[in-house]
């Protein structure tokens, strides 16, 4: 629970400051606190500070009234969760963050540009992230609820298979070829 | 005659490519045979047919089974084995007192397939289940390096997992079709074949399978 609280208050700081690289490195070390705790509203509060990043770095959607009306009502959703937390009112709380992922989505839906919503790339972003701490795809695709196959292609497009070599080539080929003849 | 289990990593690595035509051409020239268990058809087949943008795949893959170059394998203890193997593979290693999930459902279960159904090797192009079969001390310091935390290994589940992983190879996309390239998969590309199979392995890698770049490189030479 303490992680979620000092999650929910550092978004919170960074949302006000409007800080998008703040939330850009909280959105990492959340999902990947998410797949250690396996605590599903870490992994929720991890997309929505990545969300609230992507939105941030776009004056197209930044600039308008919905934006606004959008940062007011994260950041009392936000403190909502943390008073919840306070009394101890767990369910309340993980409700609260819960709800920021809907007002995302409809953020998204009406003013973003693009056919994937800004939470699937959030998705990705945190499947990643906790593949690179150890979780299999299976694993990884699971706790964030992106697309195997599409977290399989971002992954393909870091250099996060460079780490993770077991045997010489040579040998595996060798072996392949022996076993079929 | 060769067996081979697969997981969903190196099936969807090979059918986002357009290689799933290395099924059927090795089971011809090779008499290989492919086998899923039942969680990994859920994985690649059933499940995503629901989802519009990656029917197609699905269906590719459903096509595969349909024609008998993809079968599905079980074995009357598939369940209590997949389950020994998630609880061993997710006991193994404890950071800050919490044991880490490595693994999910149809990984476990190809692995339980492999022991079952007595095959030659797991075609498996994720890292998480390759380290733990080959290396799993690698997998750990590489964890410690993640959350700059000491990976504390519970030898109970070490030895648990070891029941399962010892003795399996452990082959991914590219090896397959670096065997298909040597029996002439790519022979209709003529003098470019070479070419061709050096594409397609870089291809799987940007789909997804778990090739260092030092690999991708020596891919470039090792068959010659």
């Amino acid at each position: 629970m303490t992680q979620l609280l000092d999650g929910i208050r550092q978004v919170r700081e960074a949302l006000e400051k409007k800080d998008s690289l703040a939330l850009k490195e909280l959105s990492s070390g959340l999902a990947g606190d998410s797949f250690l705790l396996q605590d599903p509203s870490l992994l929720e509060l991890s997309l929505v500070s990545y969300a609230l990043n992507k939105f941030l770095t776009k004056p197209y959607i930044f600039k308008t009234k919905e934006w606004a009306l959008f940062s007011k009502k994260t950041v009392k959703l936000l403190d909502a969760s943390e008073k919840a937390l306070d009394s101890g009112q767990e369910s309340k709380a993980r409700e609260a963050v819960h709800s920021i992922l809907s007002e995302i989505q409809k953020l998204s839906d009406s003013l973003g540009r693009f056919v994937s919503s800004v939470l699937d790339k959030a998705r990705l972003k945190a499947g990643a992230e906790i593949y690179a701490k150890g979780a299999s795809l299976g694993q990884a695709s699971f706790l964030s609820g992106a697309d195997k196959r599409e977290l399989s292609f971002y992954i393909g497009s870091t250099r996060l298979s460079d780490q993770f070599e077991s045997m010489p080539l040579k040998q595996r080929i060798d072996q392949t070829m022996e076993l079929f003849g | 005659m060769v067996s081979l289990t697969c997981d969903s990593s190196s099936l969807i690595a090979l059918a986002e490519t357009c290689n799933l035509g290395v099924l059927g051409f090795l089971s011809k020239e090779a008499g290989a045979s492919f086998l899923i268990p039942p969680f990994v058809k859920d994985e690649i087949i059933s499940r995503p047919l629901k989802a519009r943008e990656h029917a197609f795949s699905a269906l590719r893959l459903r096509k595969q089974l349909d024609d008998g170059f993809l079968r599905i394998s079980s074995s009357p203890s598939i369940m209590r084995d997949t389950h020994e193997v998630l609880n061993a593979a997710n006991t193994l290693f404890r950071v800050r007192g919490k044991h880490l999930k490595l693994l999910h459902d149809g990984e476990a279960q190809a692995l339980a397939l492999f022991k079952s159904a007595k095959v030659d090797a797991l075609l498996v192009d994720e890292k998480t289940l390759r380290l733990l079969i080959e290396s799993p001390k690698t997998l750990a310091v590489k964890i410690e390096g993640e959350y700059d935390e000491t990976v504390e290994i519970d030898e109970k589940s070490a030895n648990k997992l070891k029941k399962y992983t010892r003795g399996v190879f452990v082959m991914r996309s590219s090896e397959l079709l670096a065997v298909a390239f040597k029996k002439g998969f790519f022979d209709s590309f003529g003098s470019g074949s070479q070419d061709v199979f050096q594409a397609a392995v870089f291809a799987l890698r940007k789909a997804g399978c778990s090739l260092t770049n030092n690999e991708l490189s020596a891919y470039n030479t090792v068959l010659d």
